[in-house]
């Protein structure tokens, strides 16, 4: 589980304990091998994965009623926990059989009690309910070697929204067994071409929903999250040169955030939603400003006599860290709120560009073409100090990365295939699965985690 | 390459010229298979308003000499004119300079290849490497805009080093005023 930085000291603020009681915990902590697994990450979680089994779903009343609804929703919420980050999914089938035992209990019937054996790992079991066109399902967490579930819960839904209720669910599970808010109700906004044009998209955090935002016949490009979720920074070409604008999801419409004569580009917003960077050729050659999110209080953060561009914030708004050719060819470049102290971060690779800050602060994701002999650019990770690269894909050209809101996750788009397409990591490197087919898509860049609004 | 390039396009230009030679023929694009801009390039020149033989042989002249008008063309990640573009820098200034009330706008472009938001700092690097050409052979910065499209707007779409060698460019895109437009 341990991802191979063993010399990295462990941050004893990070360490995150599961939601249990003081003495469900003090007892896991003894006993329960499926716990210790928990590894204390430090470079972007606090959690390795942890060993989850999703038993099947049962009927409660009617099963011929319910009909697939209880494992088409188990199968949507093993898919949500699988994707995210912080499980390891184990088959009931691949289990060696646990046994079952009565017990008599004081004042009560019978009681069935689990005895778990072989694998220590959690375990999720459902079962599923339907009265008046309302389905719920009632989870129950268990950790072994407790007998008792942990966690039980139920939730709601419509069962026709049954993809939206399991995003619910798997957030829940998540939180009661490692104390993480996972990107389950994230979505992800993105940029597709249609002939001479491109249009902001946005998708759900698995590819799922897809729809246009914008229609208008121009470029529009670089798609940025305000952290409310309500509006995206971006920027567009309607007015004949690059201009950066803000657009309202709700309203669906547009307006100008910085509209100068020259090139406007590339904005980030910052993690309070304070500022809003960006790169412009406003005074000659491209350089990074930020301004309040309103557009007021412009002020220029890097002199240099080459380009730079693609700002990206850190967790804090302390500093920033964006792509510039003052050295001869692109690499990433950090630079403090106030635009004083500018370092440079990344050495390897002839081409390093679009860096992003982890959320958890801990990695800088950027894509890079490491030497004429590779020349197709992939995605690495630094730590914030320029320490420890890690390549995350191969094969052909891959770009834009972005972190999913709790930073377990990467966004990039690929043009391995004819059309490009956008795909998803882990951050670590594993997992890669693609969420878009069939359209030209690029750019994209993973947006907060949202308030549920689940019918 | 380079002189293939040129070869090709000192053809398309010959072609071009006898096309404007031919009576009948009215409109003439300069630029091969050149997207829409934003920048209208051409200002019609009113159809069917009586116009002086004179007019008439003007204007066709201005036509011929805007489809002699060149695109040109850069290196992977370079924004310098190469030493093989500097003749069509030498050929535009030329024609600029017989037509002084025309305006230019500067469309920097690149290939696919790098990040959408780099390679629109080094389509405008372009733009601006044209404009200074320009500059250097007396043409006024006046005349010029520049606009950079990065790599958004391809001449070519393939993915091959042959259909990117056509995507770094500069376009010029001219407005033919006349005298009386341009006041």
């Amino acid at each position: 589980m341990k991802k191979g930085n063993s010399e990295s000291t462990l941050n004893l603020s990070s360490i995150r304990i599961p939601v249990l009681s003081i003495a469900l915990a003090l007892c896991a902590l003894f006993v329960s091998p499926a716990l210790s697994q928990v590894t204390l990450r430090t470079e972007t979680s606090s959690v390795g994965r942890l060993d989850l089994v999703v038993h099947d779903f049962i009927a409660d009343g009617d099963s011929a009623f319910l009909a697939d609804l209880p494992s088409q929703l188990r199968g949507f919420v093993k898919g949500d926990l699988a994707y995210s980050g912080y499980f390891n999914l184990i088959e009931p089938s691949d289990l060696p059989p646990d046994t079952s035992i009565q017990v008599k209990r004081v004042g009560t019937t019978f009681d069935t009690l689990v005895t778990f054996t072989g694998a220590q790992a959690a375990r999720v079991r459902g079962s599923v309910s339907l009265r008046w066109e309302q389905a719920t399902v009632s989870i129950s967490l268990f950790q072994p070697p407790l007998r008792e579930p942990t966690h039980v819960q139920d939730f709601s839904f419509q069962p026709d929204h049954a993809r939206d209720a399991a995003h619910d669910i798997a957030a829940w599970i998540t939180r009661m067994l490692t104390g993480e808010e996972g990107s389950f109700t994230s979505k992800i906004a993105f940029v597709v071409r249609t002939a001479q044009n491109k249009d902001l998209w946005i998708m759900d955090w698995d590819g799922a929903n897809a729809h246009s935002l914008t229609r208008d016949q121009t470029l529009n490009m670089s798609p940025t999250w305000t952290p409310d979720g309500n509006a995206l920074y971006f920027t567009t070409f309607r007015e004949g040169t690059a201009d950066v604008y803000r657009y309202e999801i709700a309203s669906g419409r547009a307006r100008p955030f910085v509209a100068t004569p020259k090139t406007d580009s590339a904005p980030s917003v910052s993690f309070d939603g304070q500022w809003v960077a960006y790169a412009s050729s406003e005074n000659g050659n491209f350089e990074i400003y930020r301004a309040h999110a309103d557009g007021s209080g412009k002020t220029q953060l890097t002199f240099s006599n080459r380009d730079d561009t693609s700002p990206s914030w850190s967790p804090t708004g302390r500093e920033l860290v964006f792509t510039s050719d003052r050295g001869g060819s692109p690499q990433i470049y950090q630079v403090d709120f106030d635009g004083v102290d500018v370092r440079r971060l990344s050495f390897n690779g002839i081409y390093n560009e679009t860096a992003r800050w982890s959320p958890r602060g801990d990695l800088i994701v950027f894509c890079s073409r490491e030497s004429q002999a590779f020349p197709k650019f992939q995605i690495f990770t630094i730590q914030p100090g320029g320490q420890r690269e890690r390549r995350l894909t191969d094969g052909g050209n891959k770009f834009d990365p972005s972190w999913s809101p709790d930073g377990m996750k990467i966004v990039y788009t690929s043009s391995e295939q004819g059309k490009s397409s956008i795909w998803t990591c882990n951050w670590d490197g594993s997992n890669h699965r693609q969420l878009t087919f069939g359209i030209e898509a690029s750019q994209p860049q993973w947006g907060p985690i949202l308030p549920l609004t689940r019918p | 390459m380079k002189s293939k390039h040129f070869a090709y396009f000192t053809l398309l230009a010959l072609l071009l010229a006898s096309l404007a030679l031919t009576p009948g023929c009215k409109k003439k694009m300069p630029k091969e298979s050149a997207p829409p801009s934003k920048t209208e390039e051409i200002t019609p020149v009113e159809e069917g308003t009586e116009g002086t033989a004179t007019d008439r042989e003007t204007r066709d002249e201005m036509e011929r000499d805007m489809a002699l008008v060149h695109v040109v063309y850069f290196d992977f990640d370079r924004s310098e004119i190469r030493a093989g573009e500097r003749e069509k820098i030498r050929n535009n200034a030329d024609i600029l300079r017989k037509w002084t009330d025309w305006t230019v706008t500067l469309e920097g472009h690149c290939d696919e290849r790098g990040t959408n938001e780099y390679n629109l700092a080094l389509g405008e690097r372009r733009a601006k490497a044209a404009l200074r050409a320009m500059e250097a052979e007396g043409i006024s910065g006046a005349r010029f805009e520049t606009i950079s499209y990065g790599e958004e707007r391809p001449s070519d779409p393939g993915h091959e080093e042959s259909n990117w060698s056509r995507n770094r460019r500069v376009e010029f895109r001219v407005k033919m005023n006349t005298p009386e437009s341009r006041n």
